[in-house]
């Protein structure tokens, strides 16, 4: 959560819910998948869970950012952005 | 927001996300709670929370809806069987009870439908409505040559009842052949007084015992006030027919105070009446609107009417009163109108016989023409009222079985598919109109001066629809006669939708001008003119009130 949140400038927060909800829909539509836990004593204590892309998954999500990409090579290209985006 | 709350939370979220994500949850939340310190950023923490929980719920659902895999007993399951397991969800009992309750409101909701009523034109229960069980049943049972019937009876039906067949043929001159004891209700050309006062020629009439009377029906027959029934039938129907008994006081109480009820007076925009003259509309029109018209100017209006051969009974004066007065009492709203569906005859210049017949001739297609002239092509709602025998259906067969009783003859079998709506309702129908058909009628069953017992409880006045119940199989003519015309094989179901009763017979008055108002009057001397006219001889008057019913016949049988 606070990961997504950093990345995002603080515009987007996950709570609990969105976030093992968002998880959840990834883990049925089978683009990530729950790993076990690093050898790393710290990580136990917290419970944490760990998830990585599944082959689908980073294939989706590629095809996604290149699409993203796209837009914003359009958007450039047409200066639509100001400041530090041009 | 304290753990406790957010763990009541997260009940909200499906099980399987609680059981699988509410420790992770719970310690994100302690997490931040333990990191985010101040007042602003517990704020903010708590607006994420409840935003989190409104945003994720249906994501939450959405998630752990059943997920159904396929574990195919054969490879190849598209082609045979298979068995589809249930996974990660099982049923637990808040969806059995969920389940069960859709289940029951279905088959609830579908039971009411079924049962319900739904409007229908042709219906023939009360209120011109069926349920779709109904609708199947009557159309598998409805004949199927009822256009053909209407094409070929059309000439028969207009002749019997002394008007023209439609334009195909043009009005007759010639006055047509009625039985010797008229319809009840009709205004015939034989004099009414007389027919009326005079018991009907007794013959048995001998039929061909009909299957449809094999099985007597026995349903109980739905009263409703008689006010209130009449009212609501105006929101099923355009136009509702009223077939009364001539000059019945009761009968015509019970309408001056009908034209007076609210529920009334708000739908009705016009009664269509038989019993006044076309050449009077104007007068009758700014009458009934309350404008300063003199009763005598106005009553012009229904004793010149046309086929009327003795003097006209006062109780329809009363009933343009009544409207005048329901009127009167509505001041600013739109008031009823009161239509003439006489023909416009001018009295003063008919002479002889031959003068008078078109008029005659043109009595039934005239009516029908103002009803499809002035409420039909304006969209209006109106009560007919005509003479009974004039709206009755199957009625040309009524006359059949009378003549052949009065012949002393067996009268062929009845084909009651054969049975269809009189002239007036078949032209109304082609207009595009959904009529209902009401009769007068009484507790009398036959010309013998038997009532039936069952009328005693009944609290008049009340609206019966005649559909599928005992008083629907009762023989149509003693009924609504009052035992004055002998029963036919039709029955009241036969012949109209629904009956009006307001009193037992012993109480029912036909109602004629007394001797003072009559005797030595120029109106006197002019109805003498129209009996010689039209029956070559005077007809003798009856006077006051006589009892409408025919009285008890001891040494009939």
């Amino acid at each position: 959560m606070r990961q997504v949140e950093e990345q995002t400038g603080g515009r987007t927060r996950l709570g609990p819910g969105t976030l093992y909800s968002s998880i959840e829909a990834l883990l049925e539509a089978r683009l990530i998948e729950e790993v076990g836990s690093p050898e790393d004593t710290e990580a136990l204590q917290e419970r944490r869970r760990f998830y990585r892309l599944t082959p689908a998954g980073r294939k989706l999500a590629r095809a996604e950012a290149e699409k993203m990409a796209d837009v914003l090579r359009v958007a450039r290209a047409r200066k639509i952005f100001r400041g530090d985006y041009v | 927001m304290s753990e406790k709350i957010f763990a009541c939370l997260l009940r909200l979220y499906p099980p399987c996300f609680r059981n699988k994500y509410a420790e992770d949850a719970l310690q994100l939340y302690r997490d931040r709670f333990r990191d985010e310190r101040g007042l602003l950023p517990k704020a903010r923490l708590y607006f994420d929370l409840i935003a989190d929980i409104v945003a994720g719920l249906p994501q939450a659902y959405r998630n752990s809806q059943t997920e159904i895999k396929a574990a195919s007993l054969a490879a190849h399951s598209g082609e045979v069987p298979s068995f589809r397991l249930l996974d990660k969800e099982p049923l637990s009992p808040t969806l059995i009870l969920l389940g069960s309750v859709l289940a029951f409101t279905v088959l609830f909701a579908f039971s009411f439908v079924m049962t319900h009523e739904i409007f229908s034109g042709q219906s023939s229960s009360f209120s011109g409505k069926e349920s779709p069980i109904e609708s199947v049943l009557r159309r598998l049972n409805q004949p199927i040559s009822q256009d053909s019937i209407g094409a070929s009876s059309d000439a028969s039906a207009a002749s019997a009842a002394g008007a023209p067949a439609g334009t195909r043929n043009p009005p007759s001159t010639s006055v047509p052949a009625i039985p010797s004891t008229p319809p009840p209700g009709t205004r015939s050309d034989a004099p009414h007084a007389v027919a009326v006062q005079q018991p009907s020629i007794v013959a048995s009439v001998v039929r061909t015992p009909n299957p449809e009377r094999s099985v007597p029906i026995s349903g109980q027959p739905r009263l409703e006030n008689a006010f209130s029934a009449m009212a609501q039938l105006f929101q099923t129907h355009d136009l509702v027919m009223f077939g009364e008994v001539h000059d019945s006081e009761q009968e015509y109480d019970w309408l001056c105070k009908l034209v007076k009820t609210p529920g009334f007076s708000d739908r009705v925009d016009e009664i269509v009446v038989e019993f006044g003259n076309a050449r009077y509309q104007r007068t009758v029109d700014r009458y009934v609107a309350g404008e300063d018209v003199t009763f005598d100017e106005v009553q012009k209006a229904w004793r010149n009417m046309v086929a009327d051969v003795e003097p006209v009974s006062p109780v329809y004066g009363r009933l343009y009163r009544a409207v005048r007065e329901a009127n009167l009492q509505r001041p600013g709203q739109r008031g009823i109108r009161v239509l003439m569906g006489s023909p416009s005859a001018d009295w003063s210049k008919i002479k002889t016989s031959a003068e008078l017949a078109p008029y005659e001739a043109e009595r039934e297609r005239w009516y029908a023409q103002v009803v499809k002239q002035d409420v039909l092509a304006k969209h209006h709602r109106a009560l007919l009222i005509m003479g009974a025998g004039h709206f009755l259906r199957g009625h040309e067969q009524a006359l059949e079985d009378e003549l052949a009783a009065a012949q002393h003859r067996v009268a062929p079998p009845v084909n009651k598919a054969n049975l269809g709506p009189g002239f007036i309702e078949r032209q109304l129908r082609a207009a595009g109109a959904n009529p209902y058909l009401v009769v007068f009628g009484t507790n009398m069953i036959d010309n013998r001066g038997d009532v039936d017992q069952r009328f005693n409880t009944w609290p008049a006045p009340v609206i019966v629809p005649l559909s599928g119940n005992w008083v629907g199989a009762l023989p149509a003519q003693p009924v609504i006669s009052g035992g004055r015309a002998q029963a036919t094989s039709l029955t009241l179901a036969d012949q109209a939708d629904a009956m009006l009763y307001v009193a037992p017979c012993s109480a029912l008055q036909t109602v004629y001008l007394s001797r003072a108002e009559l005797d030595g009057t120029a109106y006197a001397r002019e109805m003498i003119r129209r009996n010689i006219i039209e029956l070559g001889h005077p007809v003798s008057f009856q006077y006051g009130n006589v009892p409408q019913c025919a009285q008890a016949a001891p040494s009939a049988h």
